[in-house]
């Protein structure tokens, strides 16, 4: 009772610090909001008119403290740029960034997994090198390039997949998938990457336990210990990388969502920086700060799901 | 390890799968005519409303959508839109507008003498509520005396004023435009997906046959990277789009490539009131000492107009081609000045550009290497737009910049920009006679001498060396060969009424 | 053949000599970059632009004509400057408060990990961009901002190596024997976990390459007309149809450097576990 007491209070803490920061570093940034927002074809009265609805004026604690007040009642404000409710601005790149995360995951399972076991349990230099050497390729190539490289060989040469905008689920799930795929499966080469090379040193250290030698001494097949046994304990370092990956895609990606035009929350995220648009990066940082979180507990309570002997004390 | 071969398999029927029903659907179907044009813009809309909108990017795909009291043509003569008839009194004061019957907005409300009532009470602050614009401070009042006449009346003449017609007339009582704009153009708004895209739909109740469009839907998508944009148009998943000119050679031989002046400035802005700057010599001396033509060249693909006034000739009348080569490289005449100005071995700056702008940011590359032959040590730091706005734009704390300005119908509103009066003169350009000139030009009728008034001012700021003015880069835009009438207009607009494919 | 044996421990091992081989190759360009560069790497020629490898400029000229292999060389210097200054930037801040928090433990590491903490909710980007916002581009900027990223990896490892040996035996014998705290900490516990140091520090020198891109591609890297990889990639990308191979330079260079790190980061790793 007590540790979820504390880890709850911990990260109110959190977001109580990095919201005061965010806010203070927002005083210093240079750049008039409703000036960026208009460019230099705006008329003066048009620049004042936003600029009122922005309440910029005020005193900074007097805004900290009213935009503290409303976000406790679920109201994190209205967006600069878009003047709309920031909750639902996020809400709709989250849908965009939440899929591709999604995407990416079973991607990454469906490449790293197999890949990973296998590497494991042919533990030789002939098959590992040139394994991680191409695996290594995803997470080295800069993902403009590998971006590019995607699309001019999926999208302008083969034609199979599309490059641009993103159709949301609901609307077409098939169109969905196609414009995704492209982008998760960019990401995916490099989580993959990490995924194999954590789960084939996890399997190998964990063969060397005295408990497999005991299964494998019971006469126990090499699959069938590898099945009950290994995979299942070297799963829990695994998916503390995994908990990292997925908070990290779900933190979005600038370049990616660039390249593929997707309206994501990385994209959200130099948006709002570019426009000073202080209510929606507050309501951002809030949202990344949630994630990091969230991952971390869907990681602890994965961990005690796989191995009982592990308590969310 | 039997599971996993299935596992793989499965995953490899699924890619299959999803690819196969895909080459159809990406593939244009050549058999049919397309009924949608799809293709990209730079930025986001800063709103869809027009009165809170000043975006270049925004005015260019909404003025499909809006009209004014008058329109311009491609060469930026104003002509009947809304107004079928305008009749501007003697004494440049009265302006009456005949209205056009039988003109309904998007949402199916008549259009009437209401509407614009409507429109300039808020413009010009008439309504009691704050004015929406401050370029309607001019009008004295406004009525209406019937359903379908309009009249204006001037405080003093204004020989600008008619341009500023074109500004878009919104149904009476409607205050929902920053969600959805309604309007009476060609194509109505359908939606706005940030940071996705922007649709529109043909308006079929358009009161004008000859600009009816021919294609039935618009899907604008917001995009920001050069290389996305091409293999977008590479792919089949633009039809046009607007790209450098360099890959616009590469593209050349499947597409249509259309090429022409934007009328935009690009400026190597001096701070005029900067210590060393502030001596005319030394801008004069910069100004001798670069090679416009390398920028030419090397960031805009030889694809620009080289200029030597504030004006691009796209201006047309306005423009004073009388400045053009005033200033051509001569570097023993720089070093001369700069000997004079008491700086013979050159000295520092810092050239602060926008870190977004990479045409900018090379040519800044260009300039400083060009200044190193005379001996000025220039350093380039970019900076992030918003910072620029602040420091540069709005508060004139840097030495030199270099921007693109883009250019409007009414000269008064591009030179200005140069008054000592007006409150974003980053030049910090001053000079007695030049906004003598200006204010008189304002309520000057005559057009001949009003042009003659705005040709002088442009050749006291070459004159003075009040910037370096580079060039007019060329808009380049690269569509589908079967994808005909792209037009251009002397500002930012894209005319989708014109577009048809070619069956 | 008597050879060091330790250095022949490390060679067997395959990631890391792959690794060491990659890095050495960008240090060799680094290396020839002081003695020998062909062209001035920034002076513009607009007449000989967007060339191909030719027997001038055996790597082909950039948009401006500057010729790419001086570039190279000279960009070299810089991201392998930016990768050791951000990384020494994290050492030398994120292990001694790892240290202290790990070995201290209580109310010292709650407070020092409740800031890594906030610095870690706090997307590294956002803290990229505001620093440079802040401060304007520049090298030493870059540096910082990549810099203050790169903190919570080295604070994190060296915690829970501390963590491990506070207790340890011999710890707890060199205490007894009433060394201080800074004896224990530097000269005991510090020497046990720099393998593990060495493998975060391979890792970090990656992902600053690769974060020295990303901040390029988005117009806030390196001053021009200065390149660096991720500079000339950035400016490259625009150029993609008419000169590949200049976007493939770059790209191969940046590759080269993060892979050859990332395995000798792999091969450390492996080789501490041995």
């Amino acid at each position: 009772m007590g540790y979820y007491v504390r880890k709850i209070l911990g990260f109110i803490v959190t977001l109580f610090l990095v919201s005061v920061i965010t806010f203070l570093v927002f005083q210093i940034l240079p750049g008039d909001p409703a000036l960026v927002i208009l460019g230099v074809d705006a008329d003066p009265v048009q620049i004042e008119a936003l600029q009122r609805t922005m309440h910029v004026d005020e005193p900074v604690v007097e805004r900290y403290v009213s935009w503290v007040g409303s976000a406790l009642h679920g109201n994190l404000g209205i967006s600069f740029r878009y003047q709309k409710p920031v909750s639902g601005i996020i809400a709709d790149c989250f849908s965009v960034t939440a899929l591709l995360a999604l995407f990416t995951l079973v991607l990454t399972i469906l490449i790293g997994l197999p890949i990973g076991i296998w590497l494991a349990k042919h533990d030789k230099a002939k098959y590992i090198v040139p394994f991680s050497l191409v695996s290594q390729l995803g997470v080295s190539i800069p993902s403009f390039c590998m971006g590019i490289l995607l699309i001019s060989i999926f999208t302008v040469k083969l034609r199979w997949f599309p490059s641009l905008g993103f159709t949301p689920w609901s609307q077409n799930p098939l169109a969905c998938i196609k414009g995704l795929f492209l982008p998760s499966f960019s990401l995916s080469l490099g989580t993959s990457a990490v995924l194999i090379r954590y789960l084939r040193v996890s399997i190998i250290s964990e063969q060397k336990l005295d408990y497999v030698r005991t299964a494998r001494s019971k006469g126990l097949d090499e699959n069938t210990v590898l099945q009950r046994h290994v995979l299942r304990n070297s799963l829990i370092p695994v998916i503390t990388i995994f908990g990292m990956l997925v908070a990290d895609v779900l933190g979005g990606s600038i370049i990616i969502e660039n390249v593929f035009s997707l309206p994501g929350i990385g994209k959200l995220i130099a948006t709002s920086i570019a426009t000073r648009d202080l209510p929606l990066i507050q309501g951002l940082v809030m949202y990344l700060a949630c994630i990091v979180v969230v991952c971390n507990a869907s990681v602890d309570l994965l961990y005690s799901l796989i191995d009982p002997r592990i308590r969310l004390l | 390890m039997k599971k996993l071969s299935i596992v793989v398999c499965l995953f490899a029927l699924a890619i299959s799968s999803i690819t196969a029903t895909g080459v159809k659907e990406v593939k244009p179907n050549e058999a049919m005519v397309p009924s949608v044009v799809r293709t990209n813009i730079g930025s986001e809309p800063d709103s869809l409303d027009p009165w809170k909108s000043a975006a270049t990017d925004t005015e260019a795909i909404f003025h499909n959508v809006f009209e004014g009291l008058m329109l311009y043509d491609t060469n930026g003569k104003m002509i009947p839109g809304l107004a079928e008839s305008v009749v501007i009194a003697p004494d440049g004061l009265t302006y009456t507008f005949k209205l056009r019957k039988n003109v309904l907005f998007h949402n199916g409300k008549p259009f009437d003498s209401a509407d614009v009532v409507y429109t300039y009470n808020n413009l010009t602050g008439m309504s009691g509520e704050k004015a929406v614009s401050s370029k309607f401070s001019l009008i004295k009042n406004i009525n209406a005396p019937d359903a379908y006449t309009f009249v204006i009346t001037l405080v003093e003449p204004s020989a600008g004023f008619l341009s500023l017609t074109s500004i878009p007339i919104v149904p009476e009582g409607y205050t929902n435009q920053a969600e959805h704009p309604v309007g009476t153009g060609p194509y109505r708004f359908v939606e706005y997906t940030p940071g996705q895209r922007i649709v529109l739909e043909r308006n079929e109740a358009y009161y004008d046959a000859n600009r009816m469009p021919k294609i039935k839907r618009a899907e604008i998508y917001i995009m920001t990277d050069e290389a996305a944009i091409v293999s977008g148009l590479q792919s089949g998943q633009l039809d046009f789009a607007s790209i450098t000119a360099e890959d616009a050679k590469q593209l050349s031989s499947d597409y249509t490539i259309y090429n022409a002046p934007q009328n935009m400035v690009q400026i190597f802005a001096l701070n005029n009131e900067d210590p060393i700057f502030s001596d005319v010599r030394v801008r004069q001396a910069v100004n001798y000492a670069l090679n416009k033509q390398d920028v030419i060249d090397g960031v805009f693909g030889g694809y620009a107009t080289k200029l030597d006034s504030n004006f691009s000739p796209v201006m047309g009348m306005y423009y004073n081609d009388t400045l053009s080569g005033y200033y051509e490289q001569n570097l023993a005449k720089a070093k001369q000045l700069l000997l004079e100005a008491g700086y013979p071995n050159g000295f520092k700056m810092t050239i602060t550009v926008p870190s977004n702008y990479q045409a900018h940011i090379d040519t800044a590359q260009i300039f400083a290497q060009q200044l190193a032959a005379i001996g000025i040590k220039a350093t380039i730091q970019p900076i992030e737009w918003a910072t620029w706005l602040d420091q540069v734009y709005t508060k004139a704390q840097y030495q030199s910049t270099i921007i693109g300005l883009t250019g409007k119908l009414d000269p008064d509103s591009v030179l200005g920009r140069y008054t000592t009066t007006y409150p974003m003169n980053f030049f910090k350009f001053s000079n007695a006679r030049y906004d003598a000139l200006i204010t008189k030009a304002k309520v000057e009728t005559n057009d001949a001498a009003r042009i003659s008034m705005y040709k002088e001012c442009q050749k006291i700021l070459t004159e003075n060396a009040a910037a370096v003015y580079v060039c007019d880069p060329n808009l380049t835009v690269a569509a589908r060969k079967d994808l005909k009438g792209y037009v251009f207009y002397p500002v930012g607009f894209m005319d989708l009424s014109t577009l048809y494919f070619e069956e | 053949m008597k050879r060091n044996f330790p250095l022949r421990r490390y060679f067997s091992n395959i990631h890391f000599a792959i690794g060491f081989y990659m890095v050495m190759t960008v240090v060799s360009l680094m290396i020839l970059g002081f003695f020998y560069i062909p062209y001035d790497p920034n002076a513009i020629d607009i007449a000989h632009k967007l060339q191909g490898a030719t027997t001038a400029h055996i790597l082909g000229t950039d948009q401006l004509g500057r010729d790419i292999f001086s570039r190279v060389l000279v960009g070299t210097r810089v991201s392998l400057l930016i990768g050791i200054l951000v990384v020494g930037f994290g050492v030398l801040i994120g292990t001694p408060l790892g240290a202290l928090s790990g070995y201290f433990g209580g109310k010292t590491d709650e407070v020092i990990m409740k800031v890594i903490d906030t610095q870690m909710a706090f997307p590294g980007i956002l803290l990229a961009l505001m620093i440079i916002a802040v401060f304007g581009t520049s090298l030493q900027n870059t540096v910082l901002a990549l810099g203050l990223m790169s903190i919570p990896r080295f604070t994190r490892i060296a915690r829970s190596g501390f963590m491990k040996y506070r207790n340890a035996e011999f710890v707890q014998a060199s205490r007894a024997r009433g060394a201080s705290h800074a004896r224990i900490l530097v000269l005991h516990i510090l020497p046990n976990i720099v393998p593990e140091l060495l493998v975060t520090a391979s890792l970090g020198f990656a992902s600053a390459v690769m974060s020295e891109a990303g901040l390029s591609y988005l117009g806030l890297g390196m001053q021009p007309p200065n390149p660096s990889f991720g500079k000339m990639l950035s400016e490259a990308q625009n150029y993609i149809l008419q000169a590949w191979w200049y976007v493939l330079i770059p790209s191969v260079a940046i590759s080269l450097l993060v892979m050859g790190f990332n395995l000798l980061g792999d091969g450390l790793q492996s080789i501490n576990q041995q």
